[in-house]
């Protein structure tokens, strides 16, 4: 009988209201961590678990190189994997792209993947990424000219075989140290991370803390030449000065959204909800006046918004979801060159789904405790 | 024209609500359109050297994920403006029955819809661009102060005021449409 005086064809505003929070509550939040999931996988390959080393004096580790010397861990019995890599920033078919320069027999130890092809053997041999293949339409087989940002340097190499890695592999060149570091200007003992893998993170830790601080002044002494030659050595300074910024602001930007997504979601809810118990005003003083306590009357309007907003909750965060995989794959967008993949997350589920009810109820309370 | 302006606040404590409501619809526009002007000086790198491709590249991205995120807000905008402002008229139908019976001319009714219409679209673009912009220039602030991150002030132009002014009148019009008809057809 109450539900006949009070329909849920009554609260249209506030499944409007909580639709519309909840994609927008989802799509922030799916972006958001999809996006910096990419920025942390775009160094770490998505390797959960492994120790990355990189200097600290830069303020993105993929400009950034640090001396192996002064890390002084080669030939440690205590890891499993111990991998230097190199990031050149490269050019091909004039789309800048990275260039990963590894030891390629740790490859099979370091990651599951499919290879079409054979690996690299010499300097002047890479391996490509499956999605960078299909973007810049690179087949094996194929000789590519491949110009380094850092140094100027162009070289032509040999494409002997494609990686599909379900990594941010998959949109990199892949070569020895070797062909890296000649790109990039540096020494032998410069790379621009270490990875150790290790059974116990534990043991690792005291270790990490006897080691020397990577600080500017180990730039290698290549690169300094180099740029001497050019410009001046404050470049290097500037470019990885105009990164980091670019990458703050927007990782700034990105939490800033959620932020403010949030706090215009309560309120938007809580005044839609307002809205709708303004209208049924009447329904709900007669109900009070025939003897339906206040607690009655809220449980009742609070089981109706708990269905309407999980409902919409549950609705928008699957709405979301596919529109990004869609725009993510229709655009091929990416960070630091790597492609961003929309994942799915419990917790921006839950908000989505409860924020809704919580705040509806909230605004009930107020409303029916002045009845 | 203090009386029909009395009529048109009718309840004043429901318009109260549906001002702030749709508001805040507003200012979610507002900041989301403040934020991504921050993006927009992503433009100028002033490097002449092949360092010039990657940071141009690099800034096109983040430019791209600024406004990718924008989109579909400005969507959810538009279609919420629309649907919440459907059921804006909806208190002030029997204000005007009970105006018809009593003998208002059509021009009197007309004259009270257009008046609750423009005081409703004009308090909420003022009310929500204002909040849109004050929010996310503190949630910014806030934040890049948490995250030692380079502080940059969002910002609305003229453009920006206009664009959200037509947009929002526009689309609180057109979801009002239908029951001013409504209410038309039914009063004469």
């Amino acid at each position: 009988m109450r539900s006949k005086l009070i329909p849920l064809s009554k609260f249209k505003i506030v499944v409007v209201i909580n639709l519309v929070t909840s994609i927008a509550i989802s799509t922030t939040g799916i972006y958001v961590l999809s996006v910096t999931a990419s920025i942390s996988r775009s160094i770490s390959l998505g390797l959960d678990g492994d120790v990355l080393l990189y200097s600290s004096a830069s303020k993105v580790p993929h400009t950034g190189l640090i001396n192996v010397k002064a890390v002084n861990l080669t030939g440690d019995d205590e890891f499993l994997v111990l991998s230097p890599e190199v990031l050149t920033p490269v050019i091909v078919h004039g789309n800048p792209l990275f260039l990963r320069g590894l030891n390629l027999t740790l490859l099979d130890r370091l990651l599951n993947y499919s290879l079409v092809g054979r690996l690299p053997r010499s300097g002047d041999e890479v391996l490509v990424g499956v999605r960078l293949s299909n973007r810049l339409n690179i087949s094996v087989g194929e000789v590519i000219n491949v110009n380094a940002i850092p140094t100027g340097n162009e070289v032509a190499v040999l494409v002997t075989g494609l990686i599909i890695s379900n990594t941010p592999l998959d949109d990199e060149l892949v070569s020895n140290l070797q062909l890296s570091r000649r790109l990039r200007g540096v020494g032998d003992d410069y790379v621009t991370v270490i990875r150790l893998r290790v059974n116990n993170s534990h043991s690792i830790t005291k270790r990490l803390e006897e080691l020397p601080p990577l600080k500017r002044p180990s730039a290698p002494y290549v690169v300094v030449n180099k740029f001497l030659i050019n410009r001046s050595l404050g470049d290097v300074e500037l470019v990885d000065e105009a990164i980091s910024r670019g990458i703050n602001i927007s990782s700034t930007l990105l939490w800033v959204s959620i932020l403010l997504v949030l706090s215009i979601s309560v309120l938007s809810i809580y005044f839609g909800m307002r809205w709708t118990l303004n209208t049924l005003e009447d329904v709900l003083k007669v109900l009070r006046s025939i003897g339906l306590s206040r607690f009655r009357l809220a449980s009742m309007l609070i089981y109706r918004v708990m269905l309407v907003g999980m409902l919409s909750g549950a609705t928008g965060y699957a709405i979301s979801y596919l529109l990004l995989n869609e725009v993510f794959n229709a655009l091929s967008v990416s960070i630091l060159l790597h492609r961003v993949e929309p994942i799915n997350d419990l917790t921006v589920l839950l908000t989505s789904t409860t924020l809704p009810p919580a705040v509806s109820s909230i605004s009930i309370y107020f409303s029916v405790k002045d009845m | 024209m203090a009386y029909l302006l009395r009529l048109a606040l009718g309840d004043l404590k429901l318009m109260i609500v549906e001002v702030v409501t749709i508001s805040s619809i507003i200012s979610l526009a507002a900041g989301v359109r403040a934020l991504t002007n921050v993006v927009e000086g992503f433009r100028d790198v002033g490097f002449h050297a092949l360092w010039d491709y990657l940071i141009t590249v690099v800034y096109w991205e983040l430019r791209l994920i600024t406004y990718l995120w924008a989109a579909p807000i400005w969507v959810l905008f538009l279609i919420s403006t629309y649907l919440t402002s459907s059921y804006l008229l909806n208190d002030l139908i029997p204000t005007c029955k009970v105006l018809t019976c009593l003998g208002a001319s059509k021009y009197f009714v007309v004259k009270l819809l257009v008046l609750r219409y423009l005081l409703i679209s004009l308090l909420s673009w003022l009310i929500g661009w204002s909040a849109g912009l004050t929010a996310s220039q503190m949630f910014f602030r806030f934040t890049a102060y948490f995250l030692k991150a380079p502080y940059e002030i969002p910002y609305l132009n003229l453009y920006d005021l206009v664009e959200l002014a037509l947009t929002s009148h526009s689309l609180i019009l057109l979801g009002i449409t239908p029951t001013v008809i409504k209410i038309v057809r039914w009063s004469f």
